[in-house]
């Protein structure tokens, strides 16, 4: 038999065994980062129109997308020139949150500039979708409480449709912080302690 | 774990040994590719959705007026049935892949939230109802990324740019003609692709027996 040929097979199969234990260990890093983002911006439209602020709340959501999506697209080249190992649930993830993005800019940016979509549609909008997000993810990290976060947005999202004032706002930030951001916490911290584990 | 663990003391044949070595890697390659999908969802949903569109246009060019939504009420339902149907039928021919089951949680997702965004949305009014055709676009555009970079089929995933693309006309078409254009776009990025997708499933069948 040819030693070296069974050995890489083997070497395969376990690298691919590996490789998806790894894709499903999430750092959290993207959740908080865009959760945050995106409540520093609901908070922002918050204070504006409770304290009539002024500034033009559509320039600081210019100004905090733009940033997050150059931070998403700078961190990922980097880690395709550090050559990480990109395993095919991996891509998938990627996948379903970069399309879930380009979905969510559409409709905060050109439906609303169209005039199409209300501002107070925005909100019931991004949250159905990214209820959508996560219940993939959550498949894809076989995780039950991550799909149980996708219920969470698209409950989140039916009831802001009914909420026409400005506790919407504040309600999708509250959303944002229990249902991205905490979560993000619990992804790095179960991260951190696999790395210490390994 | 040591070469010698694995090798010393196995007195199976070793050809053997190998060629069932190389099945597994073979079936793991396979199974994280392989769906098989006969797409008759995507070719039902697209008729469903054209003749909505289709009756609500020419219900509204001959100036039948009513509440165009109960047309939804009743296709929507349909299509969700037969989707059910037709996923317990594909379970019981083919063994379920890791592909197959992201791509059926993907559509799933996608159907669940533009139920939501065309029912809920403008029952209450926040929605318009001429929304409704460009958002569901852009979610379809979503869902076919998604799905192209699953079965790593650069054609399918391109079609996301034409849902995309076709989402944002839409939003600046503000005239009963919008539903015109969105039954086009189902017809090109849906029913076609659906009936490529068929007639592959054909072709593999007809190939397995």
């Amino acid at each position: 038999m040819d030693d070296r040929t069974a050995i890489d097979e083997l070497i395969f199969i376990r690298k691919v065994i590996e490789d998806s234990k790894r894709s499903v260990t999430e750092n959290g890093i993207g959740f908080i980062f865009w959760g945050i983002l995106v409540f520093l911006g609901l908070m922002s439209v918050y204070l504006k129109i409770v304290f009539d602020l002024p500034y033009d709340s559509n320039w600081v959501w210019i100004i905090l997308i733009g940033f997050g999506w150059a931070y998403t697209i700078i961190a990922n080249l980097i880690k395709k020139r550090k050559k990480q190992v990109k395993t095919f649930a991996g891509k998938i993830l990627m996948s379903v949150w970069v399309s879930a993005g380009i979905v969510m800019t559409i409709i905060g940016f050109v439906a609303t500039a169209a005039g199409m979509i209300p501002g107070y549609s925005v909100s019931p909008l991004i949250s159905t979708v990214l209820g959508a997000a996560y219940f993939i993810s959550g498949i894809i990290y076989d995780s039950k409480w991550v799909k149980l976060l996708s219920v969470g947005w698209w409950l989140g999202g039916i009831g802001m449709f009914f909420v026409v004032n400005i506790n919407q706002i504040l309600i999708m930030a509250l959303m944002m912080l229990f249902l991205q951001v905490i979560p993000g916490f619990i992804f790095y911290f179960g991260s951190k302690k696999n790395e210490i584990a390994q | 774990m040591s070469e010698n663990n694995f090798l010393n003391g196995v007195s199976m044949d070793e050809k053997s040994a190998l060629e069932e070595l190389q099945f597994i890697r073979k079936i793991i390659e396979e199974t994280k590719k392989a769906v098989i999908y006969n797409g008759k969802d995507y070719i039902f949903w697209s008729v469903l959705v054209i003749v909505g569109m289709m009756s609500t246009y020419l219900f509204h060019m001959s100036g039948l007026y009513f509440n165009y939504f109960w047309i939804w009420v009743v296709l929507i339902p349909i299509g969700w049935i037969f989707s059910i149907y037709n996923r317990i039928k594909l379970r019981e021919k083919h063994p379920s892949t890791y592909s197959g089951k992201l791509i059926g949680a993907v559509w799933a997702a996608a159907g669940i939230a533009m139920t939501i965004i065309g029912f809920i949305g403008p029952m209450i009014g926040t929605i318009k109802p001429m929304a409704i055709s460009p958002i569901a676009c852009i979610i379809m555009g979503s869902a076919y990324f998604v799905t192209g970079k699953i079965v790593e089929v650069k054609w399918l995933g391109n079609l996301s740019f034409g849902w995309w693309i076709g989402g944002i006309v839409l939003l600046f078409i503000t005239s009963i003609h919008s539903f015109l254009i969105m039954a086009l776009l189902m017809l090109f990025f849906q029913a076609l692709p659906g009936i490529i997708i068929y007639r592959k499933y054909k072709q593999t069948m007809t190939a397995k027996l």
